[in-house]
């Protein structure tokens, strides 16, 4: 394909060429046979081109036009979160701090309360701690009345007459 | 099919089947009768209730039988959030049908936080030995018997039971059954059986040699005074003399080859005028094996220029 003519043919095709021209390349196609065939390549590439586009389904086309739409409205944790980098540092710095401030602020707190004076709310905290844990261990509080354990025999028939009920 | 296939037939049979010998249908025969042969072995069943007591009403909260051969000990632990009991008994069934009973009851009481926040706690310790008939109850009362208001009290009522013999003339072991258990778990029994008597073979030394001895039966946990009676003819150790010995065997170890024993005793010297005995040594204590030899040095407690002063002891086994 080495025809000076080529370039003239496309743009024939592509109905770019002046009246001039236009009669000058149709009668070259006559003696050209290369021309001849290339003309009838692109009229027939374009011929293609154009059958693909009409071919195209409209289903297939609104299904494909859907995606693009549902892409648009995706949940915002699907979407990518675009914050600049100055504003991603301040958010990383702040957070770090107010974590310091917090630590630090639990640690005071602590040591007040190991500090002597308020070891006496302390020892009071424990035992009412205690006192709330004994009313929901101690079973047997009832019947304890601070005396010494006691122990005796007694006759069985003695046991027996008190009537036990299970 | 015709009779000689049938005689065929039969003749193969028995061919597989083996006939027992003489001696075999011996042994089978022994082993029937043994099973129906019922050989009683006398236990002693202890009921253990743990009554709840509200005026004229009772409510059992917790029961347990334990049945053994004699000499079967028991445990009760009590424990809440502010107060522990443990009661050991050590029983052991007499002739005359009484059981004696040492019993040990440890208590401890939370009483709250001191002002430097520490725990304070009152602790107890009783030991009492009581002897009780088969138609007689135990009652140990752990807080205390309240007059008025509401008590707790554990009921032991021993009962003697006969239980048959295992299949090789051994006799059951324990059984301990959990009737009702304590719904908080506040309750717990155990039981075991050791062996409760011991012979001791107790001398003091002079110089190596024994000068004084003493032979007596030891119970188990139960006090007992060794007294001593001269080895030897005019013997001139006088500062032995007057001594004697209350000795308690603590535990027994079960060991091999021979078993173990922790024992304490204190060493007692008597005044002839005053009939006073005076420690000279209290606490003192022990470990080792039956029938190997404990001995302890005198000279510290007994001084003296010319002799050298020891005690020595030997315990035995009497029950398995």
């Amino acid at each position: 394909m080495d025809c000076q003519w080529l370039t003239k043919i496309s743009q024939l095709i592509d109905n770019e060429l002046s009246v001039n021209e236009l009669d000058a390349v149709r009668a070259h196609l006559l003696i050209c046979q290369q021309c001849s065939h290339a003309y009838d390549d692109f009229l027939a590439l374009r011929g293609e081109l154009n059958h693909y586009q009409n071919s195209i389904d409209i289903g297939a086309k609104n299904a494909a036009l859907n995606k693009i739409l549902r892409a648009e409205h995706n949940s915002p944790l699907q979407k990518r979160l675009l914050i600049p980098a100055p504003a991603f540092a301040l958010i990383v710095l702040t957070v770090f701090f107010v974590g310091l401030f917090t630590m630090r602020l639990l640690a005071t707190k602590s040591t007040n309360l190991n500090t002597p004076q308020n070891s006496e709310q302390n020892i009071n905290a424990n035992q009412s701690t205690n006192q709330n844990n004994n009313n929901v261990e101690a079973n047997f509080a009832q019947f304890d009345q601070g005396k010494r354990a006691a122990i005796k025999v007694i006759k069985r028939s003695d046991l027996l007459n008190n009537g036990v009920t299970q | 099919m015709k009779i000689y296939q049938l005689l065929t037939l039969f003749i193969v049979l028995t061919c597989f089947i083996k006939v027992p010998s003489l001696a075999e249908y011996i042994a089978a025969h022994k082993s029937i009768v043994n099973k129906f042969t019922i050989n009683n072995h006398q236990y002693i069943k202890f009921n253990i209730k743990a009554i709840e007591e509200e005026g004229s009403s009772q409510e059992i909260i917790s029961e347990t039988n334990i049945a053994g051969p004699s000499g079967t000990d028991f445990d009760i632990h009590l424990k809440d959030k502010r107060f522990t009991l443990d009661a050991n008994f050590i029983t052991e069934l007499m002739d005359n049908h009484l059981i004696k009973v040492l019993t040990t009851i440890k208590t401890r009481r939370s009483l709250g936080l001191s002002k430097q926040n520490l725990p304070i706690y009152e602790e107890d310790l009783q030991n009492h030995t009581l002897s009780v008939a088969l138609d007689e109850a135990i009652i140990l009362f752990p807080f205390g018997q309240n007059s008025e208001g509401s008590n707790l009290k554990i009921a032991i009522e021993p009962q003697i039971i006969d239980l048959p013999l295992l299949s090789d003339n051994r006799p059951a072991p324990l059984i301990i059954d959990l009737v009702k258990v304590h719904k908080d778990g506040l309750i717990n029994i155990n039981a075991q059986k050791i062996p409760h008597n011991y012979l001791v073979t107790a001398e003091l030394l002079a110089n190596g040699k024994a000068v004084y001895q003493s032979n007596a039966k030891l119970f188990y946990q139960a006090p007992t005074e060794l007294i001593f009676t001269p080895a030897v003819q005019n013997s001139n150790s006088a500062p032995l003399a007057s001594i004697s010995v209350l000795m308690t065997i603590n535990s027994f170890v079960k060991d091999c080859p021979d078993n173990g024993f922790t024992i304490n005793f204190d060493l007692l010297q008597s005044n002839i005028n005053s009939q006073l005995q005076k420690p000279l040594a209290k606490n003192w204590s022990g470990a080792g094996q039956f029938g190997e030899t404990l001995t302890y040095n005198l000279n510290n407690i007994l001084p003296s220029k010319d002799d050298h002063y020891q005690l020595s002891f030997k315990l035995q086994q009497v029950d398995k």
